[in-house]
């Protein structure tokens, strides 16, 4: 075997790694568009006059977290799903919040909601525990 | 040689083939999860669209009440036809059917293609929304990326390509094309050329170092010429200079050959005249050693007159002293002629000494020098003429004390040289001391010389012929020996007689060294 033949032998393998078929996604299309419209039937049930007040454990006060967009990225958590929403505060700052999501009998439902706390979810991620959806 | 090689074989197509597959290799999986990755985010944004606008939907339904009025709950609806998935919704109230559709008269029809949401409407989830819709904006727009990547992916390709062949082409081709030429040139007409190129890359320092290699070749090449027309050159000198040679030689040797005749000739006629001299010399010169004897012994009557007498005493002297002159003379005539021949016999070598000793002595004695003479081993012998050797050491020892002055000493011993296997080495060398005045050394060749006397008065005690040394060393040299001199100035004269170990032997052979002398014949 020639020199030449090993560098194409490994070109090629190196192009087969590189082009390996991504994992399959979890969901479908539509199950993805239920979980957004889960989150979002959530977020509306939620809001009172079209506010999610928030009472912050570190002041005390009640904040009001005004909502403005869903973000498209989906996350997985093993079995379950997390998906983001950002808000805006009475003086325009953004804040995230996450929703952890299960997929209950009656659909999607969400059981935990971490407002202004990127680090819980970071954490996870870092961990291996939380990715993104394929 | 084959001008150019196979199609697979070219260097253009192998780096050709290797870019190419680098490039797919590199480029079509990084191209690939561009693709899935922006299709990733195409499908999660229309998910996140479609599932927004049903669920606030559903929000508006809730909100309004609108289960209970279709018109409302229709007019709800509505937003959703503007989005371009949408393909129709229902409100149902759940295991019943629908309140309000959209399309307003077709609903969702049964067997229709397409996703589905469904989305609670009420708190008890009672009634829910269900929503159909298409994702052939996501296909459209994957068809469009995916045939823009392939689209790119080639044409990088083929740009690769054409790069890579024209950097090629101009790099390596162009130079390597115009040094082969060089080198099939150089082979075809046995000329070495240069190639002509100017580049400063490697390939530039490669052409550069063959045309280096070719000037370096060529001034070799000039200087062997030069080497060559220079070694004819000498060839043709050295031709002329050894026909001059061979003409001086012959000339020379004509020249030498003459002389040589004349010599030969002019000593052959000094020997005939010598003889013949000495013949007719000897005649009458014993005529008046015999009557001036006869004088002055008185036989025939005493003379009265003691002045004659002593006259008669000088004319025998003096005639005994030429006849000595004579018969020198006629010998090296004879040796140098060749015509000397020895008379060999074994003598003893005590015995041979004794002899020349105790005819030595009485002038030694009348002059009160002592005369010694070392132990020798009676069974020495010496196979010589016993007459010539005995004249040597006659004149060798005579000298000595000739020249040695009153009450000095003279001494003469023999040793024995082993020949360790060589021949030519080993014999017997006699020694010869005196105490006498001595010799310069620029003196010892004129007394080894014929008729050269180192002293020009001759006095009573020191008369001589000046031919005695010559003869001797004649002599020896007749025996195959040698005769040597040493001298120092006021110390004394050291003569040495060395004979071949050919001639010396024990009449017991004792001795391996030395064998018994056999008596030839």
């Amino acid at each position: 075997m020639t020199r030449l033949h090993i560098f194409i032998f490994s070109l090629v393998a190196l192009a087969t790694v590189l082009a390996s078929p991504l994992p399959a996604s979890a969901l479908s299309l539509a199950e993805k568009a239920s979980i957004q419209a889960s989150m979002q039937r959530h977020v509306d049930g939620t809001l009172v006059n079209g506010m999610m007040l928030y009472l912050d454990p570190k002041d005390g006060d009640v904040h009001r977290l005004h909502p403005v967009t869903a973000h498209p990225m989906i996350l997985t958590m093993g079995t379950h799903y997390v998906l983001c929403f950002d808000f805006r505060d009475d003086d325009g700052k953004n804040v995230p919040v996450d929703y952890y999501m299960a997929d209950g009998e009656s659909g999607y439902v969400v059981f935990h909601t971490a407002v202004a706390d990127r680090k819980l979810l970071k954490q996870l991620m870092s961990d291996g525990k939380v990715a993104r959806l394929r | 040689m084959n001008s150019t090689p196979a199609f697979t074989k070219r260097l253009k197509v192998k780096l050709l083939a290797i870019v190419g597959m680098a490039f797919l290799a590199l480029t079509a999986p990084g191209v690939w999860l561009l693709l899935q990755t922006t299709s990733l985010a195409d499908e999660e944004l229309l998910a996140t669209r479609i599932g927004n606008l049903a669920a606030r939907t559903a929000l508006a339904l809730d909100r309004h009440h609108a289960n209970e009025d279709p018109s409302l709950a229709r007019d709800l609806l509505s937003p959703l036809a503007a989005d371009r998935a949408f393909l129709c919704a229902e409100l149902t109230k759940i295991g019943d059917r629908s309140v309000a559709a959209l399309p307003s008269a077709q609903g969702c029809p049964p067997g229709m293609e397409g996703l589905e949401i469904r989305v609670p409407v009420s708190v008890n989830r009672k009634w829910e929304l269900r929503v159909l819709f298409t994702d052939a904006e996501l296909q459209a727009t994957r068809k469009f990326e995916y045939a823009l990547g392939l689209s790119v992916i080639a044409v990088a390709f083929m740009a690769t390509l054409i790069a890579v062949a024209m950097g090629f082409a101009f790099l390596v081709e162009r130079p390597l094309s115009r040094l082969l030429d060089a080198i099939r040139n150089s082979s075809e007409s046995g000329e070495l050329q240069t190639a002509d190129w100017k580049g400063r890359d490697e390939i530039g320092m490669v052409v550069r170092s063959y045309n280096a290699m070719v000037e370096r070749e060529r001034q070799r090449e000039q200087a062997l010429v030069s080497a060559n027309e220079e070694l004819r050159r000498s060839e043709a000198d050295l031709s002329d200079l050894n026909r001059q040679l061979e003409d001086r030689v012959s000339d020379r040797t004509r020249a030498l050959e003459l002389a040589k005749k004349s010599a030969e000739f002019a000593n052959f006629s000094k020997t005939r005249f010598l003889r013949a001299m000495s013949h007719e010399l000897r005649t009458p010169l014993n005529a008046i050693i015999g009557f001036s004897d006869i004088m002055v012994q008185g036989t025939l009557g005493k003379l009265e007159n003691d002045r004659y007498r002593e006259f008669s005493e000088d004319i025998r002297d003096s005639g005994r002293h030429l006849l000595k002159i004579i018969n020198e003379l006629l010998d090296i005539a004879r040796i140098e002629a060749g015509q000397d021949t020895l008379e060999e016999g074994i003598v003893s070598v005590e015995v041979l000494l004794a002899e020349c000793t105790r005819l030595v002595m009485p002038l030694a004695q009348e002059r009160s020098i002592s005369l010694h003479r070392s132990a020798i081993d009676p069974e020495l012998v010496l196979d010589v003429d016993a007459t010539k050797i005995k004249q040597v050491f006659l004149n060798l020892l005579g000298n000595a004390v000739k020249y040695t002055p009153n009450g000095g000493s003279v001494h003469i011993t023999a040793t024995l040289h082993p020949r360790h296997g060589d021949p030519r080495k080993g014999g017997i060398e006699f020694y010869i001391r005196d105490t006498g005045k001595g010799m310069s050394a620029d003196q010892i060749p004129r007394a080894l010389a014929t008729f050269e006397r180192l002293d020009n008065e001759i006095t009573a005690s020191q008369s001589g012929t000046g031919l005695g040394l010559p003869l001797a060393q004649m002599m020896v040299e007749l025996h195959g020996g040698s005769l040597t001199l040493e001298s120092e100035v006021g110390v004394g004269t050291t003569v040495s007689v060395w004979l071949p170990g050919a001639r010396v032997g024990y009449m017991r052979s004792a001795i391996n060294d030395l064998p018994p002398v056999q008596k030839a014949g």
